[in-house]
């Protein structure tokens, strides 16, 4: 299990077609991957959840990825809030 | 049962203009209360076939629905379905859904409700209002499925359960309901939730039937009508109407109905003045529903598109592929009349949680460009989407919200910059792209003629100039003896921005709510305005005025106004003028 916080950078945050992006990485990996803000955990496979969050900009999450392809996502997930999810 | 109740008063928002006087039709969503009822074990796998059936069933709507959508209220409705098909795509719903009926056996919609009520009061504890919101879209995607799931036909179609043309009463009319609905079945539309901004006024708007949104307890009255009158005008409801008040409705709906079909007459007659003046009536539009309005009224264009509706009525924030979508669709419907896009002015009373912040005093914080600056990538994809769109060349931009000659080169710049990048992309646009600003803040008034050689236009909004200049807010009632568009004050920065235009040749227009004010229309052109944009309904009202006016006259009656010095005095020279030049107010 891998387990890092990563700061959310797009000005809109973690709404609708971000968190649409995000999901895609999650549901193509093998593996678990589960996202914590302020407490609340929710299932990165799932976009209600992912908006559940309602990650603002600024707001800083934790990916939890568990499974044989754990690196490989975390990094495109990385990436993918690095890159304020290409969109912007 | 029921007892009738005496005549009753409720106070909503006015949504779409008009009056309209009828029974009511009750299309109250009930609550969604699936009971639970156990499956023995052998009977989950044809659960869970039916469940998925339905998904698959719900999807194939949606996809139908959005295509719909598409071809009659454009890009921008279509977008609500892209979202919901995000959510019933959810792999984890779906998921959780089939665990719930086997590991509970329980029918297939009742997990379904079980699971939308946990989301749906999840997301109603969510401080944000745009996530907040989202509650709103699970419930109309997991109604469908349940009505999917569901032997009998449950879904109203209005066309085969109305008794005649009713007036539709309705908690809140979801994205799925708008279809639905159809101007030849309605009378008007009545919510209980909602604001001016809400899918149902913008639904009631682009139909052209009157409604009222926003009635707090209207809903609890169902079953006590008999008859009732919407006032679109007004906001008003009046529950089972003394036929003193129906008569006095009746006669107003009756001269409102006259002037429509007076309206439709003159707005085929040219707009000008008796000695040949011709003058430009546009129109201020907020979505491409209005797009219709606009031609029908047969305007000469649109002189603001405002583009904080977009923002604020979409799931989510518009990528520039969306924007281009709906500038394109704009461009294309109406060329080629002309549609000045302002760029997104958010901030003071179009707070939007999607990006703003917390202000003591927002109309004089982070507002219109001092926003947009603070968020570049947005800025950007906003201003590729228009220029992309610009190709036939018949769309211009306006800066909104400038205080200051060094916001008007930024944005300049910041529009150079994206051109050159479309060019180096090999996107078609308009090099020439006109760019002007908004008068609305009255420093810009006092720089104006060096301003006039930096912009190609100026568009004056009488609403935000009047409140900065007479330091009053607009929304707050405390102060709106305060709030005057005729104190003297307002007139002089009038005259002030038309001949500073005029001295550097460009373009003027006004396009604030002054211009929607019979009296005040010979003032305007009197000052020397030949642009007016108004609501697209009172095209036709401002041209019949335009046709019966003199614009030398007006330029005296304007001189006088310029002379006096309290906003009675303006009030009672233009009463004065239009009783001697135009005869009855057409508005009454």
């Amino acid at each position: 299990m891998i387990v890092e916080k990563v700061k959310i950078i797009n000005s809109l945050g973690l709404h609708a077609r971000p968190a649409a992006q995000l999901v895609k990485i999650t549901t193509r990996c093998d593996c678990d991957v589960f996202i914590t803000k302020d407490e609340m955990e929710v299932n990165a496979k799932s976009i209600m959840g992912v908006m559940m969050l309602a990650a603002e900009v600024n707001s800083e999450i934790i990916i939890k990825c568990t499974g044989p392809d754990e690196h490989l996502c975390m990094n495109e997930l990385k990436e993918l809030v690095k890159n304020k999810f290409y969109e912007e | 049962m029921n007892k009738k109740i005496k005549e009753k008063i409720l106070k909503g928002v006015p949504a779409s203009p008009g009056i309209a006087i009828g029974t009511p039709f009750n299309y109250v969503h009930e609550t969604l209360n699936v009971s639970r009822e156990t499956i023995s074990d052998h009977e989950i796998e044809a659960e869970i076939i039916k469940y998925k059936a339905a998904l698959e069933k719900t999807k194939t709507d949606i996809v139908e629905d959005k295509k719909n959508a598409a071809k009659r209220g454009g890009q921008e409705a279509a977008k609500i379905f892209d979202a919901h098909l995000l959510i019933i795509d959810d792999q984890v719903l779906i998921d959780e859904a089939v665990y719930f009926i086997s590991s509970h056996n329980v029918q297939a919609s009742y997990a379904v409700s079980k699971i939308m009520k946990d989301y749906q009061m999840a997301f109603e504890k969510l401080q944000n209002q745009y996530f907040s919101q989202r509650a709103f879209d699970i419930e109309d995607v997991c109604r469908r499925i349940i009505k999917n799931m569901s032997s009998e036909l449950d879904h109203v179609d209005l066309s085969t359960v109305l008794k005649g043309k009713q007036i539709v009463i309705s908690n809140n009319i979801f994205p799925s309901d708008t279809l639905n609905f159809n101007k030849d079945l309605i009378l008007g539309i009545v919510t209980e939730s909602g604001g001016s901004t809400s899918h149902a006024a913008i639904l009631s708007k682009s139909l052209e039937v009157p409604a009222v949104v926003g009635v707090s307890g209207i809903t609890k009255y169902m079953n006590k009508i008999s008859l009732m009158i919407v006032d679109g005008f007004t906001g008003k409801i009046i529950i089972n109407p003394k036929p003193s008040t129906f008569e006095t409705y009746k006669i107003r709906q009756h001269e409102e109905q006259k002037q429509v079909e007076e309206d439709l007459k003159y707005s085929k007659m040219p707009s000008v003045t008796l000695d040949n003046q011709t003058i430009k009536i546009l129109s201020n539009i907020q979505s491409t529903l209005e797009i219709d309005s606009v031609i029908k009224w047969n305007s000469d264009g649109v002189g603001l598109f405002r583009t904080e509706f977009l923002f604020e009525s979409s799931l989510s924030i518009l990528s520039e592929d969306d924007q281009y979508r709906i500038y394109n669709e704009v461009s294309e419907k109406l060329y080629p009349r002309e549609v000045t896009i302002r760029l997104l002015d958010i901030g003071g009373d179009k707070l939007n949680d999607k990006m703003s912040i917390k202000e003591d005093n927002p109309f004089m914080g982070v507002r219109g460009m001092r926003l947009l600056f603070d968020h570049p990538d947005l800025l950007k994809a906003h201003l590729r989407a228009i220029l992309r769109a610009s190709a036939r060349k018949n769309i211009s931009i306006i800066i909104p919200f400038v205080a200051n000659l060094t916001e008007i080169t930024k944005t300049k710049l910041l529009i150079e910059r994206t051109k050159q990048e479309l060019a180096s992309e090999g996107y078609p646009f308009n090099d020439k792209i006109k760019i002007g600003i908004m008068i609305e803040i009255p420093s810009i008034v006092m720089i104006a003629e060096a301003v006039a050689e930096k912009v190609d236009f100026f568009s004056i909004g009488t609403n935000d100039l009047t409140q900065y200049l007479l330091a009053a807010d607009r929304g707050n009632e405390k102060v709106s003896n305060i709030y005057d568009s005729f104190h003297p004050a307002v007139i002089k920065m009038l005259d002030i921005t038309i001949r500073s235009a005029k001295k550097k040749h460009i373009d003027v227009g006004l396009c604030g709510q002054m211009a929607g004010y019979p009296i005040a229309i010979p003032l305007l052109i009197g000052l020397g305005l030949r642009e007016l944009s108004v609501t697209p309904f009172l095209v036709p009202v401002v041209k019949k005025i335009i046709r019966r006016l003199d614009s030398k006259k007006c330029r005296i009656l304007a001189d006088k106004c310029l002379k006096v010095s309290t906003s009675r005095s303006v009030s009672s020279l233009l009463s004065d003028f239009f009783e001697k030049n135009i005869g009855e107010n057409p508005l009454q």
